[in-house]
């Protein structure tokens, strides 16, 4: 499309029309349209085309709430789970359980042992007894006054010949 | 694997580690036992300052002027671990670990004498504390056992 003498191309003009072109490319064909009136009709044309549409496009996005259109897409292509369901994943998360599950067991593993260290209450017995069997002639269980260490005293003379006797608690 | 299923791994481990923690530290703890065997009797008057504590104790039970230390013996037993203890008068104490329950230990002892079974009993011992078994003649006086666990 050098001068007025070659054949016109729609192609190459829509390039020119859509900026598409080096700026060399451009001047060759202002050159061309400087003689070729079919051509800058159809220049023109499309150029008022072009116009004509941004302009209806402006006049249609005005009327359009893209936040609420984009919401409804989003949620009727699924992709996005609702505040409940987002809650509920985080919740039931491994990420969230394991850590969890690992805080409790530590606090549970300490709250035993410093159970298990404390000292024995003061008050109660220190020893409680769960049964007593044996070949004995008597047995008395007491507590000291103070400390209220448990006493088992018992007499063997059973062993000793004076009769066996079995007593059971 | 991605480094995502690395870190879940990582997760799962950590979890099931410390998951397991606290039931392998709920596992029962060996118990330490100590038997002091003692010889409580009228007449002379003595204490043993090792006994001093215990002694007074006993003051308000029983009204014997002399307590003697006569042997001091030690166990570590392990859960459901039975371990036994020479008493003086050919006599032994057998003390069977049965595990813990709360604060307490607990075990069953079982006195013999001249290998024949005296008697059996079983208690549930405080942590860090003790019972005292007694009554047999020996000597000029009674033994007396005092019978300590700790875990």
């Amino acid at each position: 499309m050098n001068g007025a003498s070659e054949q016109c191309n729609q192609e190459l003009l829509s390039l020119y029309i859509d900026g598409e072109m080096s700026p060399e490319e451009s001047r060759q064909v202002d050159r061309h349209l400087q003689h070729c009136r079919a051509c800058r009709q159809y220049v023109q044309q499309q150029a008022e085309l072009a116009q004509r549409l941004r302009r209806e496009v402006s006049v249609a996005r005005q009327g359009v709430d893209f936040q609420r259109l984009e919401k409804r897409i989003v949620d009727q292509a699924g992709g996005q789970p609702s505040l409940q369901d987002r809650f509920r994943q985080t919740l039931f998360s491994w990420k969230l359980i394991l850590p969890a599950a690992a805080a409790a067991a530590l606090v549970l593993f300490f709250f035993t042992n410093l159970f298990q260290l404390q000292p024995p209450a003061a008050s109660g017995p220190s020893a409680i007894i769960n049964s007593f069997t044996g070949k004995v002639s008597s047995v008395m269980i007491l507590e000291t006054p103070q400390s209220h260490h448990t006493v088992i005293w018992y007499r063997e003379e059973a062993m000793e010949g004076n009769g066996t006797e079995s007593k059971k608690l | 694997m991605g480094p995502k299923a690395k870190n879940c791994n990582l997760f799962f481990m950590l979890g099931l580690f410390t998951v397991l923690l606290p039931v392998l530290g709920w596992a029962a703890p060996p118990v330490s036992i100590e038997v002091k065997t003692v010889l409580a009797s009228s007449g002379e008057t003595y204490l043993d300052p090792r006994l001093a504590e215990m002694a007074r104790e006993l003051q308000g039970l029983f009204r014997y002027t002399s307590y003697r230390l006569l042997g001091r013996d030690r166990l570590t037993l392990q859960p459901r671990q039975t371990g036994s203890v020479a008493l003086p008068g050919n006599r032994r104490l057998q003390i069977t670990y049965r595990g813990v329950d709360s604060r307490r230990v607990e075990l069953l002892l079982e006195m013999f004498k001249d290998r024949n079974s005296v008697f059996e009993t079983s208690i549930r011992l405080n942590n860090r504390s003790s019972i005292i078994v007694g009554g047999p003649r020996y000597e000029n006086g009674y033994l007396l056992f005092n019978i300590y666990s700790a875990f």
